[in-house]
């Protein structure tokens, strides 16, 4: 329950007390003393819950002692106790009272230093942190741990509120808790970012499920709107900053194609990862070759911002989206199976590409995603 | 519990797309309301707008009398719950509950008492202090309501929340939000592309398609009385019948000829048709498979409405079987009582029920009569 940091925390103001100060577990069992009146390890007598329920900070005075009800670093509720000798029990429960205030401070601050250090790691990587520093905060980590890898999560521009990053931050952190390993930290003022220990039970397969429910608890929790994007898994937490860029790629290459799913994994990009690595020239080129000069040159093929596809541009999307099975592609559309055959045909006549063919088919969404990837380049250079 | 009005709602993207037209509504205080409609009609966007996660472009949203346009999604009051069961593997049923209220900074005393009720509520007291591994489907998706239930919002936004389960545990559910809306007597307003749970679960029901209002209308007159050939067939599974009639007048007769088959109609529906000048003008007929009938009562009951055709195909579904016919080149269904003695390519008789005939007009696709 108390690591060496806490330790050294409770040592410095047990040192200044000079009384019975320590902290017991809620069952009384004492896990830090700096007294030598009662020994770690001992059983003591600490107010019960029953039907009371005891909210942090509450201070209890029971049997001469003064108890302090309050969560450790991994929310463990313990019990601070403080006794003075003589029967002055207002001083004694003020000197609690301090106390407390000291370790919270003295948390509050350790907290910021471990959040700049891991937030150095991840975005400058292990040449900018200090090897003291690394050793002391990496070396907390579980030795059952067999990779790393992040998950970034962005607020959404409708949801920009430097507020609603703090809220974000205090959720995401209940959720994926730092007694199982993770560290959850701002990356700058709209992004946070969580970092995940992957173990044998709890590998990446498994993270990307709960990286999945992110985006729906958010929302349903807090009313926020964010973005979700995971990196590559890495072995070694000297790398985590490769998995922060590709999680920061993901995010882009995600959002540019507006691709489906909870959350936009690094890994799992597809083609999208493909074409966003083309020179422009290469994409109209390959646009010219497969569609015809005469697309090119009609605007409507290129997605407007927020705008609404074009009607045949639609039908081929999802038709090809439903592995090109024409009765879901008209159950998904709500059109009659004829419309559908109708435009289909329409778009042969403009392409001489046959949708239903499967080679004309595979050419046919791989010119979509470029045609995607264009407008919104293009969209991205007329805001600069 | 609260009461929501849509007023001259809109909603416009910036490259000139409207999403949403017009939007006027009216929902009472524990209404369970449904929204349906395909992919891409203006559901989803309406819900998002009434949860405040999409900014209104023009009109006017009220809850409980009190407008909330700007007010943000956090401070509105409302509860949303998604596909995803979206509970957190590292906690124990009572803390998933819980977590919400404790990050709202609820006392504890508070919380415990609510997310006892809750789960008095939901039947799940039993699992409190269970991993959320241990769980089933079901059971996690109960906890997942939980979680919405102990804020005790004015009003509850569900965005197809059981797309994600199978057939059996979706009927499951279904049945579970309607009892629990029973229970809690507060507002729900539901989004689903799927029929059958509209159906279902609305005491109103919303149809919409590109943005517009389609309909508005309980189940049930939804499906007897729909105002247009998108929403007659939307509502239904297998969906209305429909085919292009010629209306013709013989003697007092009104009838819709489709080819050499001719349907005659009731009075009341001649009397509209004419009184409207479709006579010798051509119109949609729309029946229901259920009113297309094969049995020998109905045949000699509806005599001048019988057609003829081979069999196409024949679904048997054990408590009921489904005839696929073509007339005049028109694909017809007909659902009769189950019968094995049906074979493909066998020619039968089938009665329409005229009293049941919806008729549209062919160029505007609205409803002429019921």
């Amino acid at each position: 329950m108390l690591n060496k940091e806490n330790r050294n925390q409770l040592d410095k103001i047990s040192s200044i007390l000079c009384c019975d100060f320590g902290v017991a577990d809620v069952e009384g069992r004492v896990c830090y003393s700096g007294s030598s009146n009662i020994t770690e390890g001992d059983i003591i007598s600490v107010p019960r819950a029953g039907e009371e329920v005891f909210e942090e900070y509450d201070i209890v005075e029971q049997n001469g002692m003064n108890f302090a009800y309050y969560n450790m670093d991994d929310s463990e509720p313990v019990w601070f106790f403080l006794s003075v000798e003589g029967d002055d029990k207002e001083s004694g429960k003020r000197l609690l009272e301090l106390a407390l205030c000291a370790y919270d401070n003295r948390r509050e601050v350790r907290s910021r230093r471990k959040a700049e250090f891991f937030r150095s790691l991840v975005t400058e990587g292990y040449s900018a942190v200090d090897v003291n520093d690394f050793n002391m905060y990496v070396g907390e980590l579980s030795p059952d741990i067999v990779g790393y890898t992040i998950i970034i999560v962005s607020l959404i521009t409708s949801s920009y509120d430097p507020a609603n990053l703090a809220v974000v931050e205090e959720f995401l952190a209940g959720i994926f808790p730092s007694k199982e390993g993770y560290c959850v930290i701002p990356a700058d003022d709209e992004r946070l970012c969580i970092i995940c220990p992957l173990t044998e039970e709890n590998g990446f397969e498994q993270l990307l499920e709960n990286a999945d429910l992110i985006s729906d608890t958010v929302l349903s929790e807090l009313m926020i709107s964010v973005s979700v994007a995971v990196g590559v898994a890495v072995n070694n937490i000297k790398s985590i900053d490769a998995a922060f860029k590709s999680a920061e790629k993901a995010d882009v290459i995600g959002k540019m194609f507006e691709m489906s799913g909870k959350s936009f994994v690094y890994d799992k990009l597809g083609l999208s990862r493909l074409v966003y690595g083309m020179p422009k020239e290469t994409c109209l080129a390959f646009l010219k070759e497969t569609l015809g000069p005469s697309i090119l040159e009609d605007k409507s093929w290129f997605v407007r911002p927020g705008g609404q596809e074009d009607e045949i541009k639609k039908t081929i999307k999802t038709f090809l989206d439903t592995n090109q099975n024409i009765s879901e592609t008209s159950r998904e559309l709500y059109i009659h199976r004829n419309t559908l055959v109708y435009r289909l045909d329409k778009f042969n006549k403009m392409t001489g590409l046959d949708c239903t063919k499967f080679e004309d088919g595979m050419k046919v969404g791989m010119a979509m995603l470029v045609l995607q990837y264009l407008s919104k380049m293009q969209n991205k250079d007329n805001k600069n | 519990m609260a009461s929501v009005k849509l007023k001259n709602i809109y909603k416009k993207y910036p490259g000139g797309v409207t999403a949403v037209n017009d939007f006027n509504l009216d929902i009472q205080d524990k209404e369970f309301i449904v929204l349906v409609g395909p992919s891409g009609c203006g559901k989803s966007t309406t819900l998002r707008m009434i949860a405040g996660l999409e900014e209104i472009t023009s009109g006017e949203l009220l809850i409980d009398g009190k407008l909330v346009n700007d007010i943000a999604p956090k401070d509105r009051d409302i509860a949303m719950v998604f596909q995803n069961y979206a509970l957190y593997p590292h906690m124990t049923v009572f803390e998933n509950m819980a977590f919400g209220l404790k990050l709202r900074k609820t006392p504890k005393g508070e919380i415990k008492k609510r997310v006892q009720e809750a789960a008095r509520i939901l039947e799940i007291e039993h699992l409190l202090d269970r991993s959320i591994k241990a769980l089933s489907g079901g059971q996690r998706q109960r906890v997942a309501l939980g979680r919405a239930i102990v804020r005790e919002p004015k009003v509850f936004l569900m965005d197809e929340p059981l797309s994600n389960l199978d057939a059996k545990l979706r009927a499951l559910m279904r049945t579970e939000i309607i009892k629990l809306h029973q229970r809690l007597q507060t507002t729900v307003i539901y989004v689903t592309h799927d029929q059958t749970e509209a159906m279902t679960m609305g005491s109103r029901i919303v149809v919409m398609k590109d943005g517009y209002i389609q309909q508005v209308e309980s189940p049930q007159m939804l499906y007897e009385k729909p105002v247009n050939m998108f929403v007659a067939g939307f509502i239904g599974s297998p969906q209305m019948n429909f085919a292009v009639a010629r209306v013709e007048k013989e003697g007092n007769d009104v009838r819709l000829r489709m080819g050499r088959w001719t349907v005659t109609l009731p009075e009341k529906k001649a009397k509209v048709l004419e009184e409207y000048g479709y006579i010798e003008k051509e119109v949609v007929l729309g029946v229901r498979p259920e009113h297309v009938h094969d049995e020998p009562v109905y045949i000699e009951q509806f005599s001048d409405c019988v057609v003829e055709s081979a069999i196409d195909v024949v679904e048997l579904l054990g408590s009921e079987s489904l005839i696929y016919f073509t007339l005049e080149g028109t694909n017809f269904i007909s659902r009769v009582k189950p019968r094995h003695n049906l074979y493909v390519g066998d020619t039968m008789k089938f009665a329409i029920n005229p009293e049941k005939v919806h008729i549209f007009d062919k160029e505007t696709e609205n409803i002429i009569v019921n």
